[in-house]
């Protein structure tokens, strides 16, 4: 894979139009800041795009074995998570199915994409590009309330749980950064400008908006 | 403000807030927490809107929705309740439903001709002679109907929500602050609704009077303030229930959907008018709404009262107008009430009770804009008995307290069962679905001691079914005093030609509909209450027949000769009360699916058009080129030259495992054991039945693992088919959904392999990489899967990549080509070159009923297959004669003559004999095309068949052999140049 940042988020257009700082992640350009009213933003609704995280899925009878097998940590209940070396996530999806995702400095994925999978083995890479964003702030719940069926705020710290988010399927993982909830959403790369055009659109109404992933840096590095 | 009483304590009005307002033309003035009505009122003004089918004149009924006689526009909103509206500064209202205003309304003479106008006239009177039915029909429609909607209305945002509760408690009076707080304190999280903006229902009007009962609602506030897991929702109603407990909250902003794990209705009851001759006019109204312009509006409702009642309820109005200096008088129709502390207070102040008496007619002033007096008949059930003049001169105001009926409506909706109760005259909760409490006067239960006690045992009952309480609930309270319902509040002289019988007595106040109109009905074989209703349209008014229903049912009953358990209710719906469609529809949320790419398409000119859920470029503009032309140049390039399309919307499927050979043998008619790796197939499936759901290429990538592409509308039905088919089979395959996770582009034409070679290292001759081949390399530095198709006809290669990368690798290749003349193509010069080659379109040529006979792909169908899905199907229809068959057409090209469009008839001596599926009006081959569906006795190649298009005009086509372009395939070979 090029080395220059080739990549591209699905919302990057969005992203542009807001004219923020931007950094390079993972190949990929990301929005640093947004303006001087992140902070703000962010304890109130933020919406943050942190789809530079590289992600991995595996599926197959021996994708756990072959998981614990590199070292990793693997959940043992489906829709449990745990956490990679460096800040990454690991999620069971499936009794066969895994998500990995990256860190901001966690070279986790690529390291797991590198190693070749032995032949024999029931186990199969899935190229996974979802789009990762993150919703915090007080109001966060209140983004759900108007967009999803599920009692959002209700749900277990670090379960993963696949619903629908105005109109569009998606898995949500519910996380603490400083002791605050908020809320990771993996989406099919497809439906994630139409996601993110309805999510900014109500964090705005609810005294937020868009956020730059400065704001929550701390939870993707793992020390948050 | 001549009407307004001195301040009084609980009002909910705020005198320090004035506000004006206009009405009709005229400017009024009012108080914060006034309603429209309540202002208008105070004002002195009790004509407030005109009736819906005479014109009346009409004032409010209940004061608190349960009419519609008060229904005003603002220039802005239409159709808004008088009696809820909330007053607000600088408001100019005008009443519906009016033709020259309120006060001069040129319909108002339609009464005189209320003789001719029974119900359902228009059906009798209209219908012949036919041709003028639009005539009536265009008449009909201007005089009907309420307000008129402003398009040119402002925008107003109503996102809809969602929300969560252990409780939903709907209502807010005594029953209901009572359960929400019992079911709070055993800790479950409670939402308490209730339409009102106060918490305390009935305490607040009905109660208001009584110092005991203030005490008591004072103590209930203080411990809903304490209950941090009680959530209370002011301005709220419950507007529908829905399975599971999911129910519709609608305030004046949006709408809520409650998902609540179990609900206490404390809905209380709905006061109900008696039927008596003139009982519309203004000054004739509710009890209840005599004590809510009293207690909550500080509003004196007339000067000279008679109350006219059935129950000891109206004593209690009795003093309560008494207390604002109403003159009152009371006409009991039981010749002995309870000797109740009521009646004594009665006595003590002096109020002159008439027992054993009815009012069969109210006397009205000149154009019925108020009454003057009353009719009373002493003895209610004796018709020899004497019918007087009572109180004539100077009675203004006729104030009703004869009787309830639940407010039932999400019980109904609930699923609950209802049984006739005769000890109260109403109908009481019998069964009740698990989860739903029923509470206070909607449960039969009348006695505010009672109803706190019944509230609690609801809240406590809901905490026990959610393991939040364990001892033995409380015993149900049961009302043990007279019935607080007549049990037949219709009041006509017996003698049917008696002048007071010639006055309008309403059963439905919204549509006008008389007693009579329900006895003709009845007469008329209308003797079904559910057929009654919508023959009369009782109860199908705005107020949904909250005042109507009941009475309706009594009569019905009663010219039937049943009881009102055997006469039954109507189905309740949602909603409670008229909700705007805006509520409804919040805020909009339709998902649509871009690819990659999406943004270089628009920035590039493609005008973007719907493809599904996807959003694809369908050409791209050029300036001084017309839609067709740039279709045109962009199928030329391609031919010519190269040409790059965005194809990220097919469906990108993996199957993998030990079992994936057999597997896709199953799912698909053809045969894929002998796939070599690195080799692609056509697949085309089918359903059980044989007809054709899917096709497209199936890439071997290993042994065990297949690269599948699907149609880009058709992808996600069909990989839910697929994992189907997995769980059924049990067969040992894991199958993978890719599609949003791949960009994928077409290069194509005979440039393709030139401009592709730099920017790959797969080694693209057509030794290594041949038609059909698939292989993995990298394309400008990213990982990529290329596959040789040829879809349109052309050399050329579909390119995978992963969709972060998507818009690097289409950059590079539109750079690489540049100078070979590349150009991207959108999805219409796409369907116009496979159609060229002879490619169908699943889902376009062919339909819900095609089979690969008809489509001309039986060569799909793998020889000696044992099994796959729909070919047992296909073996029966083979056996049979085909009806229709799939071929080309084409056309002599008349420039600029007629063409027909998509799915235009083929007709041949007067027969339909088949339909164009797809249609070229321009080809690069030089004149139009077509596929189509044929009779197969005309297919052979050279026929000609004609085709209908508009105004019946015939258009010749001949049919021809498939493919049109490029029969032998020489495109996917090697040319010499590149040899």
């Amino acid at each position: 894979m090029p080395d220059s940042p080739a990549r591209r988020s699905p919302v990057q257009h969005q992203l542009d139009e807001l004219q923020p700082e931007w950094t390079t992640i993972s190949g990929m350009p990301a929005a640093l800041r947004i303006g001087p009213h992140d902070e703000e933003r962010a304890a109130l609704a933020g919406l943050c795009d942190a789809s530079c995280l590289r992600k991995l899925g595996l599926k197959g009878r021996d994708a756990g074995a072959w998981l614990a097998e590199q070292g990793m940590t693997v959940p043992a209940d489906i829709y449990a998570t745990a956490s990679l070396a460096s800040g990454g996530i690991i999620a069971r999806l499936g009794t066969e199915e895994f998500l990995l995702e990256s860190g901001i400095a966690d070279e986790s994925v690529p390291a797991i994409e590198a190693v070749p999978i032995p032949a024999g083995r029931n186990l199969f890479r899935i190229e996974r590009q979802d789009a990762t964003f993150v919703l915090c702030g007080i109001r966060a719940d209140a983004v759900f309330a108007q967009t999803c069926g599920l009692d959002v705020g209700k749900m277990d710290v670090g379960r993963v749980v696949f619903t629908r988010v105005a109109g569009v399927s998606c898995g949500i993982l519910p996380e603490l950064f400083e002791d605050r909830r908020c809320y990771r959403m993996w989406i099919d790369p497809s439906y994630a400008a139409s996601l993110w055009q309805s999510l900014a659109e109500i964090c705005g109404d609810l005294g937020g908006g868009v956020v730059g992933l400065q704001c929550i840096l701390q939870s993707f590095s793992g020390t948050g | 403000m001549a009407k307004r009483l001195p301040p009084r304590e609980g009002e909910w009005i705020d005198r320090e807030r004035p506000l004006e307002f206009r009405f009709e033309g005229r400017t009024y003035q009012g108080f914060a927490g006034d309603v429209v009505s309540s202002a208008l009122w105070a004002n002195g003004l009790l004509i407030q809107g005109r009736s819906f089918k005479y014109h009346r004149p009409r004032g409010p009924v209940s004061l608190c929705g349960h009419d519609a006689n008060v229904i005003v526009e603002d220039g802005m909103r239409t159709n808004l309740r008088g009696d809820l509206l909330p007053l607000a500064e600088g408001m100019d209202l005008r009443a519906v439903n009016t033709v020259g205003g309120l006060w001069k309304d040129k319909l108002r003479w339609t009464e005189r001709f209320s003789k001719f106008l029974p119900v359902g006239f228009y059906y009798k009177a209209f219908h012949t002679p036919r041709r003028l039915f639009p005539f009536y029909e265009n008449q009909m429609r201007k005089v009907a109907g309420l307000g008129e909607i402003n398009r040119g209305a402002e925008f107003a945002s109503t996102p809809k929500d969602y929300a969560f509760c252990d409780l939903l408690v709907v209502g807010a009076g005594p029953s209901g602050l009572a359960g929400a707080i019992a079911a709070a304190e055993q800790g479950l999280r409670v939402l308490l609704v209730d339409e009102n903006p106060r918490l305390g229902g009935s305490f607040n009007w009905q109660l208001a009077g009584d110092p005991d009962a203030r005490r008591q609602l004072q103590e209930l506030l203080a411990r809903v303030e304490e209950l941090e897991n009680l959530e209370v929702r002011l301005g709220t109603q419950a507007a529908g229930y829905y399975a599971d407990h999911w129910v519709a909250l609608v305030d004046d902003r949006h709408l809520t959907k409650v998902r609540a794990g179990a609900m206490l209705a404390a809905t209380g009851c709905i006061e109900q008018p008696a039927v008596f001759g003139n009982n519309d006019l203004p000054g004739v109204m509710l009890g209840s709404a005599a004590q809510r312009l009293v207690h909550q509006f500080a509003v004196k409702p007339v000067e000279n009262a008679l109350v006219f009642t059935a129950n000891s309820d109206g004593y209690r109005v009795a003093l309560d107008l008494h207390a604002a200096n109403v003159s009152v008088g009371i006409v009991d129709t039981r010749p002995d009430a309870d000797p109740t502390e009521l009646l004594t207070q009665v006595d003590e102040q002096g109020i002159q009770v008439l027992k054993g008496s009815v009012v069969p007619v109210a006397t009205h002033t000149r154009g019925k804009k108020g009454i003057k007096g009353c009719f009373t008949w002493l003895g209610a059930t004796d018709e020899s008995k004497q019918f007087a003049k009572f109180w004539p001169g100077n009675r203004n105001g006729i104030v009703m307290s004869v009787g309830w009926v639940p407010n039932a409506g999400l019980l109904y909706q609930a699923g609950v069962r209802f049984r006739y109760a005769a000890h109260v005259e109403q109908f009481v909760p019998e069964t009740l679905p698990e989860g739903v409490f029923a509470a206070g006067r909607v449960n039969g239960v009348f006695e505010l001691s009672d109803r706190i006690a019944d509230g609690r045992r609801g809240g406590l009952a809901a905490a026990k079914l959610l393991g939040r309480y364990e001892p033995e609930l409380p015993p149900a309270p049961r009302h043990d005093s007279a019935p607080p319902s007549h049990p037949y509040p219709v009041f006509v002289h017996p003698k049917k030609s008696h002048p007071a019988n010639k006055e309008k007595a309403f059963v439905d106040f919204d549509e006008d509909l008389q007693l009579k109109d329900i006895v003709d009905a009845h007469q008329e074989g209308y003797d079904n209450i559910e057929l009654l209703k919508r023959y009369s349209t009782a109860g199908m008014g705005p107020s949904q027949g909250k005042l109507a229903n009941m009475n309706a049912v009594r009569i019905l009953a009663k010219l039937n000769g049943k009881s009102i358990d055997e006469t039954g209710t109507t189905t309740s719906r949602p909603f409670y009360q008229p909700v705007p469609l805006g509520h409804l529809a919040g805020r909009r949320f339709h998902p649509l699916r871009r690819t990659p790419l999406h943004d270089w398409h628009v920035g590039a000119g493609a005008e973007v058009f719907h493809a599904g859920s996807w959003l694809r470029p369908e050409y791209y503009r050029a300036e001084g080129q017309s839609r067709d032309d740039c279709i045109f140049t962009e199928a030329g390039n391609v031919r010519e030259r190269a040409g790059l399309i965005d194809v990220s919307t097919l469906g990108k499927l993996r199957i993998c495992g030990p079992d994936a050979v057999p597997f896709l043998e199953r799912v698909y008619t053809g045969r894929f054991a002998k796939q070599p790796v690195g080799k692609l197939r056509y697949g085309l499936a089918c359903d059980e039945t044989g007809v054709i759901i899917e096709d497209g290429v199936i890439a071997r990538l290993a042994e065990d693992q297949f690269y599948v592409t699907a149609t880009s509308s058709g992808a996600a039905a069909f990989y839910r088919e697929l994992q189907r088919w997995t769980l059924i089979w049990g067969m040992d395959v894991t199958l993978i959904n890719e599609t949003g996770h791949h960009a994928a582009m077409n290069l194509a034409g005979p440039e393709s392999r030139a401009i592709l070679q730099p920017l790959t290292d797969v080694d693209l001759s057509a030794e290594e990489f041949p038609y059909l081949g698939v292989c993995e390399g990298t394309v400008a530095g990213v990982s990529a899967k290329l596959l040789r198709v040829g879809f349109v006809g052309e050399w050329g290669y579909e390119i995978h990549v992963p969709a972060s990368y998507g818009l690097h690798v289409w950059e590079a290749i539109i750079s690489a080509g540049a100078d070979a003349g590349i150009r991207p193509f959108g999805v219409e010069a796409q369907r116009l070159l496979r159609l060229e080659k002879g490619h169908l379109i699943v889902g376009q040529d062919t339909d819900a009923l095609t089979n690969p006979y008809e489509a001309a792909a039986a060569w799909a169908i793998g020889k000696n297959k044992p099994f796959f899905v729909g070919g047992r199907s296909l073996e029966i229809e083979q056996q049979k004669t085909l009806t229709r068959r799939l071929v080309g057409l084409t056309f002599a090209d008349p420039e600029g003559g007629p063409l027909p469009e998509e799915c235009r008839l083929i007709i041949h001596e007067g027969e339909i004999v088949g339909r164009i599926t797809s249609m070229a009006r321009r080809s690069t081959l030089g004149h139009p095309l077509a596929l189509a569906f044929l009779r197969p006795d005309l297919t052979e190649a050279g026929t000609t068949v004609r085709v209908r298009i508009d105004g019946g005009v015939m258009v010749e086509a001949t049919v021809a052999a498939l493919p049109f372009y490029d029969p032998d395939n020489q495109r996917q070979q090697e040319q010499p140049e590149h040899a």
